[in-house]
C-alpha cells in the first residue's frame, strides 16, 4: 500500500461522497428516531417524570439502565485510542478515530439520562460548586457528585483527544478538497496545520501525555459509576466488586459495539484493506477476555452473598435468578457468559456473520445486566411491605430508542464530514512500518 | 522602495529518507534557518533551534506537570475548605473525610492538566494561524499528503536553489513573503 492510497481512500469517503443513497436513507432513518427523542424528552419536560415507569421503590428505572449502558459503550473508544496506543498495539491505528467518535457520541447519549432523570433539569448546575446566594454546596462525599465530575471530565477529555488527533487530517482534507468554501471550512477547523517540524514535535508530546491521562480516566469513570451503586446499603449493590467488574463490563460491551458498527462500515465503504480480519479478530479476543471478567463478577456476587450469611443478600440473589425478573437474569447469563464462548474457535472468530451476531448478543446481554442490577435490587429490598414491581412505559422506550437515533445521526454525520480513519497515523505506518508510534 | 524579499526557497522530496539526507546537507551547508513540513512525524529532522534545546523537557510536558500540581491541590483544597466551611454532620463522622475527596481531585486534575496541555500546544505551535507564506506555493498542498518539504530561509536565493538541485529535490519553488 502506498501513502497516497491511504489519502485517496479515506478522504474520498468524505469528498466524493460515495454510497450516497445508503447515506441518505440511513441518515433519514436515524434522524427520524432522533426526532422521536425530542418528542419524548419534550413531553417529559412538559408533564414531568410521571410519564416514565419509575416510582418507589424502583426510582432509577430505564434512565439509569440506559445511562450505564451508553457510558460503558464509550469506554472501548478510549481503551483503543489511549491504552492500546501506550501499549504500542499498532492494529489500533485503523480503528481509533472511528471508535473515539463512537465514545463521544455514546457519552452524549448517556449524559442525557441523568439530566432528564433529575426531574427538574433546569437546576442541574446545582451540582457544580459555585458561590451562590442560596447557600447551596454540593456534597463532595457523594458518588453522585463524583459521577457528575467524572462524566463531564470524560466527555471533555474525549472531545479534546479526538480533536487534537484530527488536526493533521483536517489539514489533509483542506488540501484535497476542490471547492473553495470546503477548503475554507477544513482550513479553519485545522487551525492552519502545516505539518511543520515544531507542530509535530509538540503534537506528539501532547498526544502521548493525553493518552497517559485518558488511561486512568477511563478506569475511574466506570469505577465511579460502579460506586454509585456500591456506596449504597442496598443488597445486590453494596459490593466491593462493582467498580472493577463495571470497568470490565464496559470494555466488553464497548468492543461489542465497535464490532457491530465497524463490520457494516468496512463492508459498505470498502475498507477491508484498512480494517482487516485481523482487527476484527483482535477485538473479538478482547471481548472474550473481558467477558470472563464479567462472568467472574457474577460469580463473586453470588459467592459473597452466600458467604456473608446475610439473609437480604441471599434473598436478592435468589430473587434475581428465580423471581419475577428471572427472564432478564437468564437472558443476561446466556448473552454474556455463554454466547461469547464461541469466540474460542479461531474459525468462528474469523467468520464475520458469527462475529457480528455475537457482538449484538453481547450488547443486548450487557443492557440486560444493567436492567437486572438496577431493577431487581430496588424492587424487593428489605421490608416486604415496601416491595413493588417496575414496568416501562412507551415514553421510556421512545427515549431509549431515541438516544439510539441520536447516536446513529451523529455517526452518519461523522462519516460524511470527517475522515473516519486516522490518515496521518496510517501514512506513517505504511511508509515506515518498523517505527513504533 | 526595495522589492520585498521572498520568504525563502522550498523544495519537495518523495520520501522521508531523502528529506533526512537533505536536512543533513543543509545542516552542514550553513545556508541559514530551515524548517521541514511532512505528512507524518519524521524523526531526525529537528530544526536548528531545537538542536540546542535537545535533552531539555518538552514545554508541553512541563506546563502539564505544573497544571497537575495546581489542579490537584486546588481541587482538594476546595473540597476540604467546603467540608469545614459548610459542615455536614452525618452521624458524627469526621469533617476531614479526605478519602471521599480523592475521586473529584483526580477528575479535576486530569481535566485541568489536559486543557493546559492543549492550550500550551496551541501557543507553541502558533495556532490558530490560518495563513502562512508557504501556502502560496501550489505544490505545498502535498505537504499534508505524500511529499516531504524543506524550507530554506536563506537570503542567497541562487545558492539555495543550487543546494536543492544538488540534493535532488523533486520541485523547487520560491515562497513569496
Amino acid at each position: 500500500m502506498k501513502i497516497e492510497t491511504v489519502n485517496e481512500r479515506v478522504s474520498g469517503m468524505v469528498l466524493e461522497w460515495p454510497k450516497r443513497r445508503f447515506w441518505m436513507f440511513g441518515f433519514a432513518g436515524a434522524f427520524a428516531l432522533l426526532l422521536m427523542l425530542t418528542v419524548a424528552a419534550g413531553w417529559l419536560l412538559f408533564r414531568g417524570l410521571g410519564i416514565w415507569g419509575i416510582n418507589l421503590p424502583v426510582a432509577w428505572g430505564f434512565a439509569i439502565v440506559n445511562f450505564v449502558w451508553w457510558i460503558g459503550i464509550g469506554h472501548a473508544g478510549t481503551f483503543i485510542s489511549a491504552i492500546l496506543f501506550l501499549l504500542h498495539q499498532k492494529w489500533r491505528t485503523s480503528i481509533n478515530r472511528f471508535t473515539e467518535a463512537m465514545t463521544l457520541f455514546a457519552v452524549a447519549c448517556a449524559g442525557i439520562y441523568p439530566l432528564l432523570h433529575l426531574g427538574r433539569p433546569i437546576y442541574f448546575y446545582w451540582l457544580v460548586p459555585y458561590p451562590d446566594t442560596m447557600g447551596l454546596w454540593p456534597q463532595f462525599r457523594s458518588p453522585l457528585v463524583w459521577d457528575m465530575f467524572a462524566v463531564s471530565t470524560y466527555a471533555t477529555i474525549s472531545l479534546v483527544f479526538w480533536y487534537v488527533g484530527l488536526l493533521p487530517d483536517l489539514a489533509t482534507m483542506r488540501d484535497r478538497a476542490k471547492p473553495v468554501w470546503v477548503r475554507r471550512c477544513y482550513g479553519i477547523l485545522c487551525l492552519g496545520w502545516r505539518g511543520a517540524g515544531r507542530h509535530w514535535e509538540h503534537y506528539e508530546k501532547l498526544y502521548v501525555i493525553l493518552a497517559g491521562l485518558a488511561t486512568p480516566l477511563v478506569v475511574s469513570v466506570h469505577s465511579i459509576v460502579g460506586l454509585d451503586f456500591a456506596a449504597t446499603l442496598l443488597p445486590g449493590w453494596h459490593s466491593t466488586v462493582f467498580p472493577p467488574y463495571f470497568v470490565g463490563g464496559a470494555i466488553f460491551c464497548g468492543f461489542a459495539m465497535v464490532l457491530v458498527l465497524v463490520i457494516p462500515l468496512r463492508r459498505i465503504y470498502g475498507l477491508e484493506a484498512f480494517i482487516t480480519l485481523r482487527h476484527l479478530e483482535m477485538m473479538s479476543l478482547v471481548m472474550l477476555a473481558t467477558g470472563w471478567i464479567v462472568a467472574y463478577g457474577y460469580f463473586t456476587e453470588f459467592f459473597t452473598a452466600w458467604w456473608s450469611g446475610d439473609i437480604f443478600d441471599h434473598f436478592t440473589n435468589t430473587n434475581r435468578a428465580l423471581g419475577p425478573y428471572a427472564p432478564a437474569f437468564w437472558g443476561m447469563m446466556i448473552c454474556n457468559v455463554a454466547a461469547p464462548q464461541i469466540l474460542w474457535s479461531r474459525r468462528m472468530r474469523r467468520t464475520i456473520p458469527v462475529l457480528f451476531v455475537t457482538a449484538l448478543i453481547v450488547n443486548l446481554g450487557m443492557w440486560l445486566e444493567r436492567y437486572v442490577i438496577v431493577i431487581t435490587s430496588l424492587h424487593r429490598d428489605f421490608l416486604p411491605s415496601a416491595w413493588g414491581m417496575y414496568t416501562t412505559t412507551r415514553w421510556d422506550l421512545m427515549t431509549f430508542i431515541g438516544t439510539g437515533g441520536l447516536f446513529l445521526t451523529l455517526l452518519f454525520l461523522f462519516v460524511r464530514f470527517l475522515p473516519a480513519i486516522a490518515m496521518s497515523e496510517m501514512r506513517r505506518q505504511v511508509a515506515e512500518p518498523d517505527i513504533q508510534p | 522602495m526595495k522589492p520585498a524579499l521572498p520568504y525563502g526557497i522550498i523544495g519537495s522530496f518523495v520520501s522521508a529518507d531523502e528529506l533526512r539526507a537533505a536536512v543533513g546537507a543543509a545542516r552542514s551547508s550553513g545556508l541559514g534557518d530551515w524548517e521541514t513540513f511532512t505528512p507524518y512525524p519524521v524523526e531526525g529532522v529537528e530544526p536548528p533551534e531545537r538542536k540546542a534545546s535537545a535533552g531539555r523537557r518538552s514545554p508541553v510536558a512541563r506546563a502539564m506537570a505544573i497544571a497537575a500540581v495546581l489542579c490537584s491541590s486546588g481541587a482538594f483544597a476546595l473540597q476540604e475548605w467546603g467540608a469545614h466551611d459548610y459542615p455536614l454532620d452525618v452521624g458524627g463522622r469526621p469533617l476531614n473525610s479526605w478519602p471521599a475527596f480523592i475521586p473529584i481531585t483526580f477528575e479535576l486534575t486530569v481535566l485541568g492538566t489536559a486543557l493546559t496541555g492543549v492550550v500550551t500546544f496551541l501557543i507553541l505551535a502558533g495556532f490558530p494561524r490560518l495563513h502562512h507564506p508557504v501556502f502560496s506555493v501550489p505544490e505545498f498542498r502535498r505537504a499534508t499528503q505524500d511529499r516531504f518539504f524543506l524550507l530554506l530561509r536563506s537570503s542567497d536565493l541562487a545558492a539555495a536553489k543550487q543546494f536543492f538541485a544538488q540534493v535532488g529535490a523533486e520541485t523547487i519553488d520560491e515562497v513569496e513573503a
